[in-house]
Formats: structure tokens, sequence, C-alpha cells
């Protein structure tokens, strides 16, 4: 799965809007939206907010976990904690990606909730490849990463099962060698 | 009495200067120090002192309804609350640390004293401050006369000013003191006091006390005692007026009597320190504290013991001003002030007493916020008290009199507060308002919610608007008179065609706006002088209309119109408020005489307007939000405790607007204040609408809840259907809501056996058929003995049902006779199965025309209307101005008693069949959304509708009252019957009527018709079938031309004389019976 996949996914997410504008109720296949009232908060799918936030159709409400100070509260337990924490939200990185990039103006404090968020994402990714480097180290048969949101997954899946099976295919060969050698002498 | 005692001091504070005052109960003593943290002590003895750390260094510390106020050495006098210690606003500001915070007793001032030589007196409710400038060097001491005229003050330079409040001039200046250049190295502190009643002003001079007297400036007498050694820095009076005390920098506290001049008590510090600060406690616990220079604290108890003279006096001067009479009064000389200045001590002394703070609701509403509020009306008797009468400010001296509750001051609903700098001027349901007033901006946003409507407005507030409304057609500003300008209104017109959409109008002089609002086509002002001035949206003057008291707020919906003001004075504390609502077009008021306002004790009114369905709701300070339920004249229910939904204590919510359709409330959380700040900008958050009753948490209270709520929304949904508007996707969504609970009440009953409480749920239940399903319920529960029960409740429902039914009837009879051809028509084809059925069962004489019916099933309904239009037409054309109401009544009544239960159990059947028949939704607007205003329909619409069903419907009721939402169809298809078997009869009735009323000649119509029915019967057989036949043939003529019944019914009254003639005399069983079943 790729990012776009993912963030595919994400963009089905609801996200509080504000809308300007009066509209009867859509009927769309994955459920029923609106009706929207303006002003008045209504919770739609993350695409149509981001779509109608571009048009200036509504405000967003950004979400409770997107603000710094809860943030910094997270990066603080995550670098704390040796596993993986809860994250507040399960696309936390896409949905903070296009909410700051949609409406970096109705975010308080844009710039700081966007460096906390790439800080989280850091701080787990190293947390992922160090627990990765470990595993191989002591040549573990399993491991289990809970907490893991589907972008962090989706982030090493390609590339450490393939590594996974050179390490294989190598650690075969020596073996093999190892094994003629034995049997030459 | 108890010995008087200098308790050991106690540490408070890190050496050098402190400040002591104690809160206005005299529970708490508030101290403040150097070391910049301000200590709360519950007593000498409080080992867990409350401690607030407010700054580096704090100088001056003082206590004003529920806050503290302390000066910092950031130079700023801010204000913490009691309760938690954290700020609540800046009182004011210097350039250099303040020295002294002094709050009037009114706590209408204060009075702040700054080391950059300027003293500033903050006004709370207006947010001002006005600054006295004149002392060269900082300023030591200020004192608020009790009468608010004059400012004393005392300051380095030396100089001792009394200060005019008002001007802000020098009325008289002194040079009394040593001159230093620093608050730090200066010898005395020179506190100044006056005395309760202002007719004294004291100076600590060297080591006396000058007392100067308020008129003449001159020192009428000088406090002095030998023990006095060094000199006297801090003057300060009881709260009684009686005693005086002053500390002297080597430690001594002297208390004098202030009638006699005598010295009551002499103390020595401990430690013979200079004591800055000296405070009585408020209450009448005599009690005297103090801190000094090291920051120790103590207090001295029972001050008065020596004072033998206190008890005599006290109550002879207690008598004399609670009289308003003069001897023995505090001061002698001065008799002759006595009596008003008393009044005027009085009045201020009473709303301190009764705790009508200003704060940061105060300020604005004029609320009373203390809760301490005590009932005080009857008159203390002068003698009781001579122990207790020292006393505090509470208890002393009072004038017999009603305590009044302060009067809330006009506002807007939705707006916050004048006095913040950026302030929603409006949020209602068309936009937000906003006012930015700055020192160099001063303008006013406008942004719609659907910008649809209008796009956003930035105007420059240059008028000072201060009050504003906003629709979708308008937006209306508002500003009270200033020096220079009047009172003016200004709308912006947007949705005016023409170019200049703006208008505005001045009020008379002298003559200033307080509240104004918005309806469809007009806008109101209502004014000082107790007017509400109706203009209309462009600017015609309309009406003028008196305010019968004080306006609270106005509040405009389409055609409806709010007032809320004032009427009367409410009992303990409470504001006594009432409110009309008017409808501005005329026609019928909805409220047309004022009704109260209920509000939840000691509260205000927070917020007032109409639900989107237009109905008044009301929300007070306590966060109650109450609608008005119009089932119970114009008295109002609770609807939501908003105070449930916060966390905190001092969240609150403000109130947008309501939808009683979706059930919820629009609002804003508000932490830790009562209005949205401006930025960031807040998020409206839903609230469900809950009536608080008891036990919600149980699922019966659950349920009932619903109900209870339901049945208000079944209400107004009744009311908005009689207005016209199209509410039946609601009514039907509420009726099934109201069902839905019945049910799960009585299955709940059911199931924890209390069949009483099951019969009373079905009592309660809307329609029988919500009891029949309780029925099969209780059947399936084999409570057959319940189930029998609630049969007859069912039939009694039913019965009732078919009452109102007709009841209902009646008035529209006009309309239906005049689109009666249509609905015969509808009917016709809709029932024709039913009746047939039922008069199989009901006569076995109608056999033929039974067949004739089987075989042509259409034609058989239409000679039964047919044969009903006849008889009405032809039998009571002479009698009855309304034969559709004679001929219905009657046979619905019979219907009922006849058939009870069996209908019951048919029900299903029939109902079915009536959902199934296509039925003409009534010809309105959908109520769209939450917000959608409702639109009546166009009056002009109706006849073409009407037009359209006469033509082409064959299959519609024809009116929204006429809508067979239950067994009215029931009961139609049953009254069809019984007309139709009077049609014979009739037809010879009118055949031989001349011959008939010789025979009878005083009979009456009515009695007329009985024997003309006996006789009938009585005739041969053949006649009757003539006339049987005669009917059918005339009703097949009918129908041939079904377009046009009016001519066609003309028609047949023609002919049936005609025919009768060619045809002779027969019989037909079928009338006989349907006589019998008549008579």
């Amino acid at each position: 799965m790729d990012a776009t996949e993912i963030e595919f996914l994400a963009e089905k997410f609801p996200i509080t809007i504000v809308p300007n504008f009066a509209q009867e109720k859509l009927y769309l296949i994955s459920g029923d939206v609106g009706p929207f009232n303006p002003g008045i908060p209504l919770e739609v799918p993350m695409w149509l907010g981001m779509n109608l936030r571009q048009r200036g159709k509504c405000r967003l409400v950004i979400p409770p976990w997107m603000d710094a100070e809860k943030l910094a509260e997270k990066k603080e337990e995550e670098s704390q904690s040796k596993v993986f924490t809860e994250m507040p939200c399960e696309h936390y990185l896409v949905v903070a990606q296009l909410l700051l990039s949609a409406a970096p103006e109705d975010i308080p404090n844009s710039q700081q909730v966007k460096t906390l968020v790439k800080d989280m994402w850091d701080l787990r990714i190293s947390k992922l490849r160090s627990s990765v480097a470990e595993f191989i180290k002591i040549e573990g048969t399993h491991a289990k990463l809970d907490r893991l949101t589907l972008l962090e997954i989706n982030s090493i899946r390609p590339f450490l099962p393939h590594a996974f099976d050179h390490l294989h295919r190598l650690s075969k060969a020596a073996y093999t060698s190892k094994l003629s050698q034995t049997q030459e002498l | 009495m108890q010995i008087k005692k200098m308790r050991p001091t106690r540490f408070a504070h890190f050496e050098g200067h402190t400040d002591i005052c104690y809160t206005d109960d005299g529970r708490y003593m508030i101290t403040c120090g150097t070391d910049g943290e301000v200590r709360i002590f519950e007593g000498l003895d409080d080992d867990d002192c409350k401690t607030h750390v407010v700054a580096e260094c704090a100088s001056a510390v003082a206590y004003r309804d529920g806050h503290f106020l302390v000066g910092t050495d950031s130079n700023v006098v801010q204000a913490y609350t009691m309760d938690e210690g954290s700020p609540d606003g800046i009182i004011t500001r210097f350039t250099a640390p303040p020295t002294q915070i002094v709050v009037s007793k009114d706590n209408k001032r204060v009075a702040c004293a700054g080391s950059d030589m300027t003293i500033r007196v903050h006004d709370p409710q207006a947010y001002k401050d006005t600054v006295f400038t004149g002392h060269q060097a900082p300023v030591l001491s200020v004192a608020i006369d009790p009468k608010g005229e004059y400012l004393a003050s005392s300051s380095c330079d030396g100089s001792i000013r009394v200060w005019d409040l008002k001007t802000t001039s020098v009325v008289v200046s002194w040079n009394l003191l040593p001159k230093t250049n620093n608050l730090s190295s200066s010898h005395t502190l020179c506190r100044l006091t006056w005395t309760p009643n202002g007719h004294h002003l004291l100076v600590p001079v060297d080591s006396k006390v000058h007392l100067y007297d308020r008129s003449s400036w001159q020192v009428v007498h000088q406090l002095s005692d030998e023990s006095i050694k060094g000199t006297v820095s801090v003057t300060t009076v009881s709260p009684c007026g009686r005693f005086i005390a002053a500390a002297c920098l080597d430690g001594v506290i002297i208390v004098w009597n202030t009638t006699t001049y005598q010295t009551v008590m002499t103390e020595k510090h401990p430690k013979a320190l200079a004591v800055c600060g000296l405070a009585w406690n408020p209450t009448g616990k005599k009690e005297l504290a103090f801190v000094d220079i090291d920051g120790q604290f103590g207090t001295v108890e029972n001050v008065t013991y020596g004072d033998n003279t206190s008890a005599a006096i006290n109550t002879d001067s207690n008598a004399g001003v609670e009289n308003g009479a003069t001897g023995g009064g505090d001061f002698p000389p001065l008799d002759v002030d006595m009596e008003e200045d008393d009044d005027e001590f009085s009045i201020s002394k009473i709303k301190s007493q009764l705790g009508f703070a200003d704060d940061e609701e105060g300020t604005y509403l004029g609320i009373p916020k203390d809760s301490e509020l005590k009932v005080d009306f009857g008159t203390k008797p002068p003698d009781d008290d001579s122990a207790s009468i020292l006393t505090s400010k509470d208890v002393a001296p009072v004038v017999p009199m009603m305590k009044m509750p302060e009067l809330q001051k006009p506002f807007q609903p939705g707006m916050s507060p004048e006095y913040l700098n950026d302030r929603y001027m409006l949020w209602n349901n068309v936009g937000i308002v906003r006012q930015y007033s700055s020192e160099d901006e001063n303008s006013i946003d406008v942004e719609f919610h659907d910008t649809s409507v209008h796009h956003a407005l930035h105007l420059n507030n240059s008028l000072g608007h201060t009050m504003a409304a906003l629709s979708s057609q308008a937006l209306a500003m508002a500003c009270e008179s200033q020096e220079d300008q009047p009172s003016k209104l200004v709308v912006h017109h947007f949705s005016a065609w023409g170019s200049n959409k703006e208008w505005y109008v001045d009020m008379p002089e002298e003559e200033d706006i307080l509240a104004v609002c918005l309806g469809t086509d007009w806008v109101a002002v209502a004014t000082d002088r107790r007017n509400l001035r109706i203009f209309s949206t462009s600017g015609i003057q309309r009406d003028l209309i008196s305010i019968p008291g004080p306006v609270v707020c106005i509040v405009g919906s389409e055609d409806q119109l709010m007032l809320i003001f004032h009427n009367g004075m409410g009992v303990s504390g409470d504001q006594h408020l009432v409110s009309n609502v008017l409808s501005v077009s005329g026609g019928r008021h909805p409220v047309p005489l004022a009704c109260p306002v209920p509000l939840s004790p000691r509260s205000f009114l927070a917020w007032a307007g109409f639900s989107d369905e237009g109905t008044p709701i009301i929300m007070d300070s306590a966060g109650m939000v109450r609608i008005m339920h119009l089932k119970y004249g114009y008295n109002w229910t609770s609807i939501l405790d908003t105070k449930s939904h916060t966390r905190g204590k001092s969240d609150h919510y403000f109130l947008l607007g309501a939808s009683e359709t979706q059930g919820n409330l629009r609002c804003i959380l508000c932490k830790g204040i009562r209005y949205p700040p401006v930025l960031p900008k807040p998020h409206v958050s839903i609230l469900n609408m809950q009536i608080p009753l008891c036990e919600l948490e149980t699922e019966k209270s659950e349920l009932e809840e619903k109900a209870v709520r339901t049945g208000l929304l079944l209400n107004t949904l009744a009311r908005l259907n009689t207005q016209g508007y199209e509410m039946d996707d609601s009514k039907s969504q509420a009726d099934k809501i109201m069902k839905e609970a019945m049910i799960k009440l009585f299955a709940l009953a059911c199931r924890s056996e209390r069949d009483s409480r099951a019969l009373e749920v079905c009592q309660l239940m809307p329609s029988y058929h919500t009891v029949e399903l309780a029925i099969k319920y209780a059947g399936k529960l084999r409570r057959l003995q319940l189930a029998e029960r609630l049969g007859e409740i069912a039939a009694a429902k039913m019965e009732e049902e078919l009452e109102r039914e007709s009841k209902s009837q009646t008035p529209v009879v006009d309309d239906l006779q005049m689109y009666g051809g249509g609905i015969r028509r509808i009917r016709a084809r809709r029932e024709e199965e039913e009746e047939d059925e039922e008069e199989l069962a009901h006569s076995h004489y109608q056999e033929e025309v039974h067949n004739q019916s089987l075989d042509n099933p259409l034609l058989a309904a239409a000679i039964r209307k047919d044969s009903n239009t006849i008889s009405l037409g032809d039998l009571f054309s002479q009698s009855s101005k309304n034969p559709f109401k004679k001929s219905v009544t009657p046979t619905s009544g019979f219907q009922s008693s006849k058939r009870g239960i069996d209908v019951i159990d048919q029900f299903r059947k029939s109902r079915k069949k009536a959902e199934g028949s296509p039925v003409l939704k009534p010809i309105v607007k959908k109520l769209q959304s939450i917000q959608t205003t409702l639109k009546k329909k166009a009056q002009e619409a109706l006849p073409a509708t009407v037009d359209k069903e006469n033509q082409s419907e064959n299959t519609t009721a024809s009116s929204p009252k006429t809508q067979p939402s239950n067994p009215f169809k029931k009961k139609e298809t049953s009254a069809q019957p019984a007309v139709k078997k009077q049609s014979a009869l009739q037809l010879w009735l009118a055949d031989n009527e001349e011959s008939f009323k010789l025979q009878y000649p005083d009979a009456t119509e009515n009695n007329l018709l009985a024997k003309a029915a006996l006789m009938f019967k009585d005739v041969d057989n053949d006649t009757k079938q003539k006339y049987k036949s005669l009917a059918a043939g005339i009703t097949a003529q009918t129908l041939l031309s079904d377009d046009d019944k009016k001519r066609k019914r003309e028609e047949s009254t023609e002919e049936s004389p005609m025919e009768k003639k060619t045809k002779g005399s027969g019989l037909s069983k079928l009338s006989a019976f349907a006589f019998s079943k008549d008579s």
C-alpha cells in the first residue's frame, strides 16, 4: 500500500465543519451527510470537508488532539515510553498533513503543530527502526508491534520483508558454504 | 464581657511593609507582603491558610465582592477571585507601585493611591478610571467619602488634600506632614479615614489624630492619649462608626470612642514594632487585626472592653438612626443634617448589605451576585441589641425598609458585555456582529452564517453603536446619546432593491435607545422613556407603544415581538420580570398581557428569544433554559439545565438558539467565563433538550422525559399547523416517538407488575391505536384482566376522538361544502369497499341496492353520495343553514355508541386502506432545516390548489384539517350509510310535506322528521319501493356528470318531485330500516 492509498483511506475519517451555506441532506453510498445548516457544526468525511474548505464553503473545526499543548504532552509520553503509545488518531500524520495544507489559518499555532507532529513521527519511526535492528540482531523469530498506525507500518512494509529475504538467503548461503567446507574437509 | 486580649502575633510575610484587610463577611483576613504573596487566614488560628503568589512584591490589598485586589510591584492593581485566587481582571495601572487600595462602602468605587503621584478612582461599572493629579510626591493614602462627594489623600510631599470626586479639583489642602520623596523614607503612612457617616475626616498628624469637619474643613477635635509616644500612622474607624482605632510607629494601638473622644483601649505591640496595617472586623466580633513591618500579624479581640458608655449610647444612637430622626446621633452637633444624611447613608448601606455587587457580570447587568441576601423586612427593636450592637455594618443602624433587588440593565440577547474591547454585539442564527473598539480603531464586523444571505460587512463605528440586531433582511444598530448627538438608530436594509439601503433616525432629545430588535419587515427599539417604537425595515414609523416598566430586552422573530421588562418588586432579592409576546402586524397577539418570566433564585435573565419554531425561550444566569408551555396558559417549563453539562463551576453556556423539532439547543461552551471570547473563534455546540425530571438516570424517567418533551413539541406543531405551516413530517415523527415512548413505558410498567400504572399510561396515550398495541402486548403477557380494562380505555378514547373530530369538523363545514364535490368523490372511491361490507352487516333489507353496488361499486357509492346530497338539499333547505352539521353530528354519535370496541378490531385493516390511498399533501413548504425560517403558505395559493383538487384529484382529502390521520376516515365511512338511509324517506317527505304539515300543524322541523319517519314506515311497500328506486335513479344520473356536482344537485332536486309524480308510490325495506335507525 502506498501513501496515496493510505491517504484515500484516511479521507474517510470524519471531521467537523461549520458550513456557511444551507443544503439538504446528501445521500452518499457510504452514508448520508447533512443536512447543512449555516453556522451549525456537522460531521462530514474528511474528503468532503477538504473540498468544501478549499472552495471557501466552510470552516474546519480542528480535532481536539491537534492542539499544540496536547501534542507536546503526547510527544513527551511517546519519548518516555519504550513501546509505542496510542496515537490520538489512526491517521494522525495524514490528517495533520491534510489540515495543515488546506487550512493553516484555521489552526492555532499551526507551525508549532506541524513541528510537533513531525517530531512525533520521527520519534516513532526511529523507535520502529531500532526495534527492527534489535530484532535482526537477536535473530528473533517473531515480534509484536502494537499501536502502529497504517502509514507507519507501510513505511517499512515494502522494505522489511525484502530485507529479511535477503538476510535469509545470505545466511542460507553461508550455511551451505560452511556445510560444503566441512564436507570437503 | 470577655477580657480584651492581644494575642501573640504570628508570621504572615517576610519582613517589610505589609497590608491587611477583612472580607466583607468578616470570616477571612487577607494579608499581603513584600514576598509577593497574598495569604488568606480564617482567623488568627488558621494553620492552613491559603497562599497565592501574585507578584514579586505586593504593597496593598483590599477586598471587594468575592475578589481581593492587590497592588503589586508590576504597577497594577489586579483583582483575584477569592475562591481560587485566579486573576480576574486588572483594576487599574500605574507607572509606579500602588500604595493603598480603598473600596467604597457601596463597592462602586475603588480608589488607588500610586507612587507615581497620582490617585486613580476606578468605577467598576463603567470600567472607567478617574485620575487625580496634583501631588508632588508619591501618594501615601486615599479615603473615599462615604457620601461619594470627596476624596481625601495624603502624600509624601507633606500635603493632605481633599478632592471633589466629580470634578477632580482640589477642595482643600493642608501641609501637615514632613516632606519626603519616597514611600519607604516616609516617616508616617498617614492612612486617613472618613467616619462612616461622612461627617468627619480623620487625619493622623504627628502623635495626634485630627478630626476635620466636613463642611468647614476645620479641626473640630484632636484625639490624643498619653500612651502615644511615637507618630500615629494608621487610623481606621469601626464599621459601626463608634470607635476610632489608630496605630503608631512604636506599636501602640489605641481605640477611642467617637462620641466621647475617650480612650477605650490601649494596647502595645508585643515587640513594639511599627504597625503598618490595621483593620476592623466588619461583623460584630469587635476584633481589630493588624500587621507590622516585620510581616507579623495579630488581632486584638474584645476591644470595647472598658467602654462603659457604649451600651447606653449605642442604644440611643441606634434608635435615632433607625427612626431617621435626629436626637442621640453619633455627632450631636450636626443634628440638623442628620435626617437627609441618614437617608443617603442608608441607601448605600442597604445596597452593600444586599451585596449588589459589580463584577464581570454585575457591572454590565447590575445583578445581585452575593448569595447571602438576607431578608430583613422588619424593624429592629432598639433595646434588644444593646449587646450586639457594636457589630457590623450588616446589623448596625438599619433603616427599616424592604430590600430592593437591583434591576437588571437592558441587554441584547446574544451579546457580550460592553466593557470588553473586542466583543460580540450579537450572535444569533443569522450571523455574528463583532465590535472592535481600541484607541485607534472603532469598527463593527458583520459575518453571516450563510454567505448567500449577504457578504460580510466591515463598518466604521464612528457613532459608537453599542447595540445591534441582525436578520436576513437588515442590520439595525443603535447608540445611546452622547454629548453632542442624540441617540440614533441606523438600519442597513440590505435586502432592499433601491440604491439607498441605509437609513437612520434620531430619537427625541433625552430619549435613549436601550434595546433594539428586528423581525420580518419591522425594526423595534425600546427606549428609556419606556417607548417601544416600531419602524418598517425601510424606515416608516409604524407604531409607538408604551412599555409598562423598565425594559430588559426585546426580541423579534418574523411577526412576533417579545418584550421583557421589570414589573414591580420581586421578593427576597429576586427580580420580577414579565414578558409580552406581540404580533407586530396586528392579528392575534400570542401573549397579549404581561406574563411573569420565571428565573432561578437570585439569577438574572441571560438570554431571551424564540425557537426556530417561534416559541419564546429564555435562559437565566443559573443556566436554566425555559420554554413557554402553551398548554398551561402562558407558563413556562424548563427544557434544559445547561449547568449539568458543564464541568467546571464557572463554566457557562452561551445560548444562541434552539430548535424544537430537532430537540436541541445551539450554544457555546465558555470555560471560566460567561461570554465567548472573540478570538479564537469559539465553536458552536449542540445540546439536546432534557426536561429535568426526577431520577433521570432510570429507564422509566428517561421514557417519561421523552414523552413530556414530545408532548411539548406536539403542542408547538399543533400551533404551527393552525397557523398554516406544513409540519407533517415532524408531526408524524413526533407522533412516532410519543407512541414508542408510551408503549415502552407501558411495557415497563407491565414488566414491573404495576398494572395500575400501565393502565394510566394507556390513558395518557395519544390515540387508541397505541392502546390497541398495548392491548396486544398485555394479551401476549397473559394479562387478560389488564387487557380487558384497556379495552374500555380504548373504547373511551375512540369515542373521544370521534367527538373531537366531529367538533373540529363543524367550523370547517363551509369549506367542505364549497369544495364538497371533490371530497365526496374522493370518499366515494376510497370507502366503497368498507361501506359495502358494513352495509352487509347492518342491513339485510338492502339486498337490492347491495347487489347493485356489488355489480358496480363505484355506482353504488355514488348513489349513496348523491342521495346524501339530495337529502341535504331537500330536507333541510328550509330549516337549517348548515345541513352538513346536522346530518353528521347525530350519525357520528350513533356510530360510536353502537360500535365501540369492534371498531378497534377492524382498525388495523381500515387503517391500511387509508394509508394505501393516495393522500394529497397539504400545500406547504417543508420545514427545511433547523434554522430555516418557516414560510407561511401563500394565501393566494389556496384557491388554486382547491381547483386542482376538484379537477383532477379523485382520491384526495381537501385540506389539512380534514386530513384523516386516523379514525376520522372511519367515521366518515360510517356516517355515510346512515345518511343514505334517509334518502327515500326524505324524498317521500318532500313530496308529502304539505299534507303532513296540515296533519301536524304544531310540529317543529325536528319532530316533523320523526313523525314523518313514523308515517313513512306505515306507507305501503310499493310507495317505498318507488321512492327507493327514485333515489337510486337520481344518483345514477348524477354519476354521469360528476364533474359538476353543484349543478347536478340543483338538477336532481328539481327532478325529484317531477319523477315522483310519474312513478307513483312504492316501498323499500331499506328506507324503513334507515328510518328506524335514525329515530
